[in-house]
């Protein structure tokens, strides 16, 4: 038996017709460390939920141990030997190491009282065999981040788990934690347990990687050995998607250039000063966790930071609140629209009319409410939003409307400056399209745009200039022929410290 | 439009009106009981009851619709009616100044509330639960612990029991209030600011609101009942008292529940919060008339309050469904 897990022809369709996986092909060896390599939405954490069972496959089949299964749920899974280590951590704060590693199944004495010492005696040597210096009577909440996420490993270990996912692993990790979780893997590796590793880091692959296979759209693009490929071979196949933006880079990138605000960043001994021209989209580019969120908060006033500083025309004006930030002309679409955008249980029409409401006002504080429809109307009608009417409570609307809810919020408002943060996470293609069409007839019209993405063809084809960001820092600033998506990927993921 | 489009829009119809629904199935409930429910001179009682029940609603629906409580606005009641005795007996103040006064007190109550909990982030529950306690004592300090007989000024008196034409003051007192509160929060962008910080109050900090601002207006507008409440009780019995409004809180939240006002915030009127206020006095005036024991009284309100809420949940819940599947 060559492959201890084989998934054949797997084929996944959404609701609405969203093929999010096409015919795809994944094998794992024993004692392997299987990379998946793709960018946001080419299809990995599908794969591994049709895996897993949470999703239900359309067609192809999927092989364990040489025979066929159909797994229903991540719990059969387990029981079967594949374990997950997610992104969000799965640990009992309260609990100590040694109850956290025991907590599926608490050895009993006469099937009801725990056996402590038989308890902390599996968790020591679990930590043990993988060499992770955790003490087993810690309480869990006093651990940081990065020992939690070992002692999830050493709990799938200590189950026999024979297959460990790991889905984006490294992305809140410090270099020597990285390094620590490295030498983890390596020793599951010796053990014969073998590893589905996904990731968005290039560099990744090469380190500890033996095989990988890599996903575009959906589709395998193909399995490689690592000791087979380069990098930029890599590259070219994680890329090549330039159809999204027929068109929208045409649309005018000239206009008026005058500088609207000037952003420093301190990064380490370098200052970076980032000037944010109108008629210009300027992007902010870099993989999930690169600190791209907290960078735009903080030029909005949500999050302080000593760090970064924002100028106008001279002055500093760092903005205290996003109330400043608005006053002074500045609109912000968040990341997590749900939690950060929108008001559910209110209507699309308040949802649209909130930025703008004082100027919708008369005297004596009454909403001049003819005037308050007609504009929402305007941008509703423009954006093409679909509700059944301007009533209808923002909650009962699909993902690619709701973004769209908030993005005519400040068309209405037509601030001086618009960041975009992920603008295209989570929404169907059209509405994508659409959004791209938005962002650049923004710039066209004479606002100031800034994108922060971590799709870098997004970046690439609608910015004019862009900072690429990599964990919390600026790494670089590009701009004219330079800005290309291979460029940005090398700079954010892969190439900058194999330069070093 | 398809039919689960159709049956969502008929559950939404619902929801909306669910106060109003209530309200009917009580009345009619009682009306058969006990036909007397609506004779003229039962009719001005009710009228007299529901008045501080919906005064002090009035002012609860903006702090509910935030996503929080006043539980302070019984005690704070009390306050105003002490400062009211105080001023007119004490200190020998007009009418109109005391009455003025004791108001401005519930107002600066509410005003204080707002702020602990908006600029010092102390837990809602929390502040109102010791401004409760606070306000309670400060009128119990104040007053020596006994009441004082406001006999001496008639014209107080007008306040609850006068006519205007045919109208009784206390409708004109509640027609006015609810019209200023409703126009506050449908057509202001007041109103509009304390239902987005009760929706989301992350997304409402993220447009720009001013969101500590709105709390505290929220429950300035609620400690500014409260103090009208305290004028109208003391106009009403001709007496200052500070033992007076006890438990008013949980009637006031009550009516502001059962007129449709969701606990999380976010949604709900003022209007809703009337007709809650008068759901409420129909049943506890209804078992009175009836005969029902007083304290078997409190058991049916409770029962009400949970089964109305009840039905409301379930709702909401079919109407999320619909989503879900859709």
């Amino acid at each position: 038996m060559e492959y201890i897990l084989e998934m054949k022809n797997i084929t996944k369709i959404f609701p609405g017709g969203f093929k999010a996986l096409d015919n795809v092909d994944f094998n794992l060896r024993k004692g392997e460390v299987h990379v998946l390599l793709g960018e946001n939405g080419a299809g990995k954490s599908t794969l591994i939920k049709v895996l897993l069972g949470v999703h239900k496959r359309d067609s192809g089949k999927v092989i364990l141990w040489g025979e066929e299964v159909d797994i229903k749920n991540p719990r059969e899974a387990f029981t079967r030997g594949i374990s997950v280590i997610y992104q969000e951590l799965s640990l009992f704060p309260h609990l100590t190491v040694a109850e956290n590693i025991s907590i599926i199944r608490y050895p009993l004495r006469k099937s009801i009282v725990i056996r402590r010492d038989e308890m902390l005696r599996r968790a020591r040597e679990a930590l043990k065999s993988l060499e992770i210096d955790v003490d087993p009577l810690e309480l869990v909440k006093n651990l940081n981040l990065s020992e939690r996420q070992l002692v999830e490993i050493a709990r799938a270990f200590s189950y026999g788990a024979k297959i460990i996912i790991m889905d984006e692993p490294t992305t809140a990790l410090s270099v020597p934690e990285r390094r620590r979780l490295f030498n983890v893997i390596k020793t599951l590796k010796a053990r014969g347990i073998s590893i589905v590793y996904i990731t968005h880091f290039l560099e990744e692959v090469f380190e500890i990687g033996d095989r990988v296979t890599v996903l575009r759209d959906g589709r395998k693009v193909g399995t490689y050995m690592v000791s087979e490929v380069d990098e930029d071979t890599i590259l070219r196949l994680m890329t090549g998607r330039k159809s999204l933006f027929a068109g929208v880079s045409e649309e005018g990138r000239a206009g008026v250039k005058e500088e609207v605000l000037r952003v420093v960043i301190t990064s380490g001994s370098r200052k970076y000063e980032i000037p944010v021209y109108t008629g210009e989209v300027l992007g902010i580019a870099g993989p999930v966790g690169a600190g791209k969120t907290e960078l735009v908060k903080a030029i909005y006033g949500a999050l302080r930071r000593r760090d970064v500083e924002v100028i106008h025309k001279g002055q500093r004006v760092s903005f205290k609140t996003p109330q400043k930030a608005v006053k002074f002309g500045i609109g912000y679409l968040p990341e997590d629209r749900d939690v950060e955008g929108l008001f559910m249980n209110r209507s699309v029409l308040e949802n649209i009319s909130i930025a703008s409401i004082w100027e919708l006002t008369k005297r004596l504080l009454l909403i001049n409410k003819r005037v308050e429809r007609r504009r929402v109307m305007e941008v509703f009608n423009a954006l093409s939003i679909r509700a059944r009417s301007l009533e209808q409570k923002v909650r009962y609307l699909s993902g690619g409307n709701k973004q769209k809810v908030v993005v005519a919020r400040w068309l209405c408002k037509r601030p001086k400056i618009i960041i975009f943060d992920e603008p295209t996470r989570g929404i169907d293609i059209p509405t994508k399209i659409q959004m791209y069409g938005i962002i650049r007839r923004l710039a066209a019209q004479g606002c100031a745009v800034i994108l922060s993405s971590s799709e870098f063809n997004e970046i690439a084809s609608l910015c004019d200039r862009a900072i690429v960001l990599r964990q919390g820092e600026v790494v670089a600033e590009v701009k004219g022929p330079e800005l290309s998506e291979h460029k940005l990927m090398s700079l954010a993921i892969g190439g900058v410290t194999r330069e070093r | 439009m398809s039919a689960r489009e159709r049956g969502h829009t008929t559950l939404e119809y619902l929801g909306r009106y669910s106060a109003l629904i209530s309200f009917f199935i009580v009345f009619a409930m009682f009306i058969t009981l006990t036909p007397k429910i609506v004779s003229p001179f039962n009719l001005l009682i009710i009228l007299h009851q529901v008045t501080v029940f919906a005064i002090l609603g009035a002012g609860m629906t903006p702090v509910i619709i935030t996503g929080r409580i006043d539980l302070s606005v019984g005690s704070v009641l009390a306050l105003s009616s002490s400062i009211l005795g105080i001023a007119l007996i004490d200190w020998g103040l007009a009418l109109p100044l005391a009455v003025i006064l004791a108001i401005l007190i519930g107002l600066i109550a509410g005003l204080i509330n707002g702020t602990l909990i908006a600029k010092l982030k102390i837990p809602f529950f929390i502040t109102t639960l010791g401004t409760m306690y606070a306000a309670r004592g400060i009128a119990l300090v104040l007053m020596g612990g006994v009441a004082k007989s406001l006999k001496g000024f008639p014209t107080l008196s007008y306040l609850s029991t006068g006519w205007i034409g045919i109208i009784p003051m206390p409708l004109i007192l509640i027609i006015a209030i609810y019209l200023i509160v409703d126009f506050i929060l449908s057509s202001t962008p007041v109103g509009r600011y304390i239902y987005a910080v009760g929706s989301n109050y992350d997304a409402a900090k993220l447009v720009g609101i001013d969101v500590d601002k709105y709390i505290i207006i929220a429950y300035t507008l609620s400690g500014l009942t409260a103090g009208i409440a305290g004028v109208y009780m003391s106009s009403r019995v001709l007496a200052a008292s500070p033992i007076i409004g006890v438990l008013y809180e949980l009637y006031a939240i009550a009516a502001v529940v059962l007129g449709g006002t969701s606990l999380f915030g976010g949604e709900g009127s003022v209007r809703g919060t009337l007709i809650g206020a008068l759901t409420l006095t129909i049943i506890s005036n209804g078992c009175h008339l009836l005969g029902i024991s007083p304290y078997l009284e409190y058991v049916v309100v409770g029962l009400v309050i949970v089964s109305m809420v009840a039905i409301d949940v379930r709702m909401r819940r079919l109407r999320g469904e619909y989503i879900e599947k859709a």
